[in-house]
């Protein structure tokens, strides 16, 4: 049987989200690796933000301290306070960003060294010696100061640096997952509607066109053709589908020739019963009635003379059995025509014409003998046709042509009547058209109102 | 009397020819008819030769016997089709002279016309004509003294047969019954007898139809049977 439509569909269905899962994973990927790119990219902001606060507030020390040393004024010192309040804060921040970044961390614990030893170290010393003895406030220490800070401030350029390359490389780690991304999605893109294309093609070519010659093979099945099949031998369900159609062809137009065949035997049986019963009326009945009737006259010659009224109550008894016979004969040529089994159809249809009300014209070009169900379907069609002109038709005469040629009887009744005869309705027609249609043949009657009735019948005359 | 057409009187016609009865035989399968149909030619006067329930029989009844006269049932065994018609187409090989009279459940045209055409001295009836026993008789008498019957309703179906310009609607009721005589091939003085007219006016009568139904004038009774049928089947 082949593997089925319904395993290739969810092996399409499987490949297809296979391909949409993948393709999503990969941009998930992507977008989670932008967003760390992103993050890095804030938290080294932070880093230089700090860093940056940090290097103002020992550039602000060092001034501060510069100018009150120069000045000995106090108020140069305000800078100063404020930056060394802040500075431990500030370093604490830097410390807590550059945690996990052993390099920076280094630098930032030698920043807070150097900044703790700046401000106890030198600058409170400082400070506090200025204020007891502006005076002792040398040059040197000045130089002193500048020369720490500027150690720091090389620092801070270091980590700064460090920073801003770090910046750069997440910068370029950003740009390349989105390109990643615009690749796998267009990857995917194309894979999916490669896929659903093909799954589409596939789809038409082993079910949908297999459907549709099955569906205009159905078509010429219901108008007659019981012979159409479908080729079978499509894939799963399509093959089954098409198998059982032409098995369900294959029963019907078996049927169907065992239908007509019965019908055949049906109507052959009930003509030779017809024929049967009509020899049992003749060389029966009828010869009984004949030989009593004889009976009858010999008695009459035995009647005694002087008993005349005896006599011709025998002669009305003869009589009547001799009109009895010519009824049973009336009869029994209504049930099987005897000339037709003797003498063929052309001398039957001439009987006919012959006894029919309206005259009847004859045109017949069959051979001598056709076979015996051939003659009496045709015979039956004309018998019948006449009698529903002469009964119905109102015509002035009627034209009977006959013609075999070519494995075929055509029989044609026409009238000059009044037309818009039905071949259905309650005329004897139907079980003629049984008849016909028995031996595999047609019937049609043409009866537009006002131009007469044509009936038409076509019998096969082989294969009988 | 040129053909000897006996009408009502066979009876005592063959009274008085009682050392000549023309002699019959006779050929149906149905015993109890064979028999009645014999006892009453018996009474009317036919010498009855012999008798057979088939054609062999008959055939051996006739080259025994020379009968002048056989009645003969068309259906006979063993096919119960036309075995008669059969026997009595060797009848006529084998004895000429013989007359036949061919009995018929049913009598049809072309079969009229074919025991015609083998000559004279044939008659076809219905078998129920038998029952009408002076008619039956008159009718064996014509054919036995070389006469052509055909039987009445036959005649009538012919005649009565309804055609398109139909040449039978320009004769009388009266030229029309002597046509279907005619046709059941009564001669002239038959015809004068059965329709109470002098054979005179039957001559008028029949030179008038012929001419206007241009069939050839004959004597010949039996061609003019011949004739007269074969017209009114092709009319």
């Amino acid at each position: 049987m082949g593997s089925g439509l319904t395993q290739r569909a969810v092996a399409a269905g499987i490949v297809h989200a296979l391909v949409v899962g993948v393709t999503f994973g990969l941009l998930l990927c992507s977008m989670a690796d932008m967003r760390r790119a992103q993050l890095r990219a804030g938290h080294s902001t932070q880093v230089l933000v700090a860093a940056n606060r940090l290097e103002r507030l020992t550039v602000d020390m060092e001034t501060g301290l510069r100018g009150f040393a120069l000045t000995g004024q106090d108020r140069f010192l305000e800078p100063w306070r404020a930056a060394v309040a802040a500075y431990s804060g500030q370093i604490g921040e830097l410390r807590r960003l550059v945690a996990d970044d052993a390099a920076q961390r280094a630098r930032a614990e030698r920043l807070a060294a150097a900044g703790s030893s700046y401000v106890h170290d030198y600058s409170m010393p400082l400070v506090a010696a200025a204020h007891h003895e502006p005076a002792s406030v040398t040059t040197t220490a000045v130089a002193e100061g500048k020369r720490r800070v500027d150690l720091m401030r090389a620092d801070f350029r270091a980590l700064v640096s460090d920073e801003q390359s770090e910046v750069r490389a997440q910068e370029l780690r950003s740009e390349a997952a989105t390109r990643e991304a615009r690749t796998v999605g267009a990857a995917g893109l194309i894979t999916s509607v490669a896929l659903i294309a093909a799954c589409t093609g596939y789809l038409t070519r082993v079910v949908v066109a297999p459907v549709r010659r099955v569906a205009a093979t159905a078509g010429r099945m219901a108008r007659g053709d019981l012979a159409a099949r479908v080729p079978g031998g499509g894939p799963g369900e399509v093959g089954l589908l098409e198998r059982a159609f032409n098995t369900m062809a294959d029963t019907l137009a078996r049927n169907r020739e065992e239908l007509a065949a019965s019908r055949s035997r049906i109507v052959t049986a009930a003509d030779q019963a017809r024929r049967r019963i009509e020899r049992d009326l003749h060389d029966g009945i009828q010869q009984r009635l004949v030989s009593l009737a004889l009976d009858v006259r010999t008695a009459q010659t035995a009647v005694p003379p002087g008993r005349g009224e005896l006599g011709e109550r025998l002669d009305r008894l003869a009589d009547g059995l001799g009109e009895a016979v010519d009824e049973l004969r009336e009869i029994s040529r209504g049930i099987h025509p005897a000339v037709l089994s003797r003498a063929g159809l052309g001398p039957a249809l001439k009987a006919l014409a012959r006894r029919s009300p309206l005259p009847v014209e004859l045109d017949l070009n069959v051979p001598d003998r056709l076979p015996e169900p051939v003659e009496v379907a045709a015979y039956y069609v004309v018998s019948e046709a006449l009698a529903n002109t002469a009964k119905h038709a109102r015509a002035t005469a009627a034209t009977v042509r006959a013609e075999a040629r070519e494995g075929l009887l055509r029989l044609e009744v026409r009238d000059d009547g009044a037309g818009g005869a039905a071949a259905g309705g309650g005329s004897g027609l139907i079980g003629v058209t049984d008849r016909v249609e028995a031996l595999g043949g047609t019937l049609t009657v043409t009866s537009p109102p006002a131009q007469g009735t044509t009936l038409v019948a076509d019998l096969p005359t082989t294969g009988h | 009397m040129r053909d000897g057409d006996t009408n009502g009187d066979a009876r005592d016609a063959s009274g008085d020819m009682d050392g000549d009865r023309t002699r019959v035989a006779l050929a149906d399968d149905d015993v109890l008819l064979r028999e009645g149909l014999a006892s009453l030619l018996a009474n009317a006067g036919f010498e009855v030769v012999g008798q057979a329930g088939d054609a062999p029989g008959l055939l051996a009844v006739v080259r025994d016997r020379c009968p002048d006269l056989v009645v003969v049932d068309i259906r006979m065994p063993p096919g119960q089709t036309t075995e008669g018609l059969e026997a009595a187409r060797v009848v006529r090989e084998e004895s000429p002279e013989t007359g036949i009279l061919l009995l018929s459940a049913h009598v049809e045209v072309d079969q009229a016309m074919e025991l015609l055409a083998a000559g004279r001295r044939v008659g076809y009836l219905l078998k129920s004509r038998v029952i009408d026993v002076d008619d039956f008789v008159g009718t064996l008498r014509r054919v036995a003294e070389g006469g052509s019957v055909v039987d009445p309703g036959l005649v009538q179906e012919l005649i009565t047969a309804r055609r398109r310009d139909d040449p039978l609607r320009t004769l009388t009721e009266r030229e029309r019954e002597v046509l279907a005589l005619m046709a059941e091939g009564r001669s002239n003085a038959g015809i004068a007898h059965r329709l109470w007219i002098t054979e005179g006016t039957v001559e008028k009568h029949v030179r008038s139809i012929l001419a206007r139904m241009r069939l050839p004038e004959t004597e010949d009774d039996h061609r003019r049977v011949l004739a007269v049928l074969a017209f009114l089947d092709s009319r």
